[in-house]
């Protein structure tokens, strides 16, 4: 049963599996096929990069560490480059998940979720960017908002222009911004 | 201000996180120690308005806007090296 | 209550000398209240704008009575007989109140000008002062004169030269043909009244230098002792700066000053003319 559940899943996530394999062997290649490629040599790793905004966000006064930690658990969102289905969103890694498909809603175990996900996109589920959104999942106002991305601003040496800031409202978009940036150091 | 939780940003509140930026960027030019007090208070001023100020209340913004815009102005320079506020009640001015 | 009030203005404006005159008049009204019945006030209404950040409702217009009789001939004399005697929170500008310190440029009756040099229109009918039109208001008549000004130092108001004097130490002399050129631009005292009454100013007050920062772009153009004139040609000839006078000549009309700054627009827009020929 769960191995037909699992082929099932697998049928609706068609992961470019030998695209990620094939360049620099790093998984986060999976949703960065395209930027990867133009990053630059000496660029800090995006790995570096969610290590060091979770930190900064960890560290911000008002935020509960524990809640940035437990976000990644409990609100992790998948956004599964998938052109025919609707996208998969799994709601808690290695718990219930439930996904939509032109078919209708489906429902798959956890453990499937985690395993078929790492096999087939050879990262561990738990190291996901945490999609954490300031305002909403840490209960912070836009003040602190702004602040947040001043601290990042500073640790990695950057200047982010007001137009981009104010788009900045989840450690997602920020780790995504600055992994982009050609100045972060 | 703050209840908007991921709706987009009016023009109005835009400038305001603009202002806030502003003040959060000139402080970075000063002493550690006057970097601190200035942060304290203008992060104070900002929540405090943004409580107290009713959101459609434009003109009134406005104003706000100007004169935060004027001080940072004048906090921006190299030769200001900090901020101080004074608490001033006058109840007379309130008999209008 | 009017003898009580009139103590009360003489103890507060002792020092002027034409508030001395105010006093003794006062006086005399005071001694014949005694023996004659009081005189019919010539009561007239102002209606004021008011307006404070520190109770930040809608701005209204707010009625004041004062009576005519016990106050002086300008609207300027008006408004301090109200702030000293019914609502000491309204608030304005002034200094000089002889026209020359350009602080209480307000709007009276939909018309800028300057509230010292403005007699006070009849009593049969109501007054209007706002504060003047489309300037960002600080308080009541008070308006917030930032852009304007740094309008006016965008200009360069000083003497510029390329050459040091004749005579090291020495001014540097001037025809009195070459002084007369600057008749009709040296009287401005920036009170902003033109600026402020000019349309085009209204829709483009960033962008538009306005008839003030012209004509005196025009006063130092024109001063034979500068030696930017070209300089300063260039630096003003835009489309916005220069170009958004459509010589609707508000300015003119407006000026307290009697100047005419559309005519000095229209001599830069003369020497941009010849400039380019």
């Amino acid at each position: 049963m769960a191995s037909a559940l699992r082929s099932a899943m697998l049928r609706h996530i068609r992961v470019p599996v030998t695209e990620t394999l094939t360049l620099n062997g790093s998984k986060w290649n999976l949703f960065n096929n395209v930027r990867s490629m133009s990053s630059h040599d000496d660029h800090i790793t995006k790995e570096e990069v969610i290590h060091r905004v979770l930190d900064v966000v960890k560290s911000f006064p008002k935020v509960d560490p524990s809640k940035v930690g437990h976000s990644v658990i409990q609100r992790c969102l998948f956004h599964f480059p998938h052109p025919i289905y609707s996208c998969l969103v799994a709601e808690k890694i290695g718990k219930n998940v439930m996904y939509w498909t032109n078919g209708g809603i489906h429902h798959l175990d956890g453990n499937i979720v985690k395993s078929a996900f790492s096999e087939y996109s050879g990262y561990d589920p738990e190291q996901v960017a945490p999609d954490v959104h300031f305002q909403k999942d840490l209960g912070l106002d836009s003040l602190d908002n702004v602040e947040i991305v001043m601290a990042l601003e500073e640790e990695f040496k950057l200047e982010i222009p007001d137009k981009e800031a104010d788009k900045i409202d989840s450690c997602t978009l920020a780790i995504e911004y600055i992994h982009n940036h050609p100045m972060a150091s | 201000m703050g209840a908007s939780t991921g709706a987009k940003l009016s023009g109005m509140q835009k400038q305001v996180l603009g202002l806030y930026r502003g003040f959060l960027r000139a402080a970075r030019t000063k002493s550690p120690e006057e970097r601190r007090q200035i942060e304290s208070i203008v992060s104070a001023e900002f929540r405090r308005n943004s409580k107290l100020v009713d959101r459609k209340n434009f003109i009134y913004i406005e104003y706000l806007l100007r004169r935060g815009k004027k001080q940072l102005d004048q906090l921006s320079s190299p030769d200001t090296v900090g901020l101080s506020y004074l608490n001033v009640s006058n109840p007379q001015t309130r008999n209008s | 209550m009017a003898t009580g009030l009139v103590r009360r203005a003489f103890s507060r404006v002792q020092t002027s000398p034409a508030a001395k005159l105010l006093c003794i008049r006062s006086h005399a009204s005071e001694a014949s209240a005694q023996t004659s019945p009081q005189p019919t006030p010539n009561l007239k209404t102002f209606q004021i704008y008011r307006w404070s950040p520190d109770n930040p409702t809608k701005p209204e217009l707010k009625s004041y009575q004062i009576d005519l009789k016990d106050c002086g001939p300008m609207v300027l004399d008006a408004l301090i007989k109200i702030k000293n005697d019914i609502d000491p929170t309204l608030t304005f500008r002034r200094s000089c109140r002889e026209g020359i310190c350009g602080s209480c440029a307000m709007n009276i009756d939909g018309c800028n000008g300057l509230a010292c040099l403005t007699k006070i229109p009849p009593a049969s009918a109501e007054s209007t002062v706002t504060p003047l039109p489309h300037m960002f208001v600080v308080k009541d008549l008070v308006v917030d004169m930032t852009n304007f000004y740094s309008q006016y130092k965008s200009i360069e108001p000083w003497l510029k030269r390329k050459s040091p004097p004749e005579e090291k130490g020495k001014e540097i002399l001037q025809t009195k043909k070459d002084r007369a050129k600057l008749d009709g631009m040296y009287e401005c005292i920036l009170c902003a009244c033109c600026s402020t009454s000019c349309p085009s100013y209204w829709w483009n007050p960033e962008s538009y230098l306005g008839p003030a920062a012209l004509l005196h772009a025009n006063r130092w153009i024109m001063d034979s002792r500068d030696e930017y004139t070209k300089e300063r040609l260039d630096a003003i000839c835009d489309e916005f700066k220069l170009y958004r006078c459509h010589t609707i000549l508000n300015c003119a009309r407006a000026c307290p000053k009697g100047l005419n700054p559309g005519k000095q627009i229209t001599n830069i827009k003369q020497l941009q003319l010849a400039k380019g020929i």
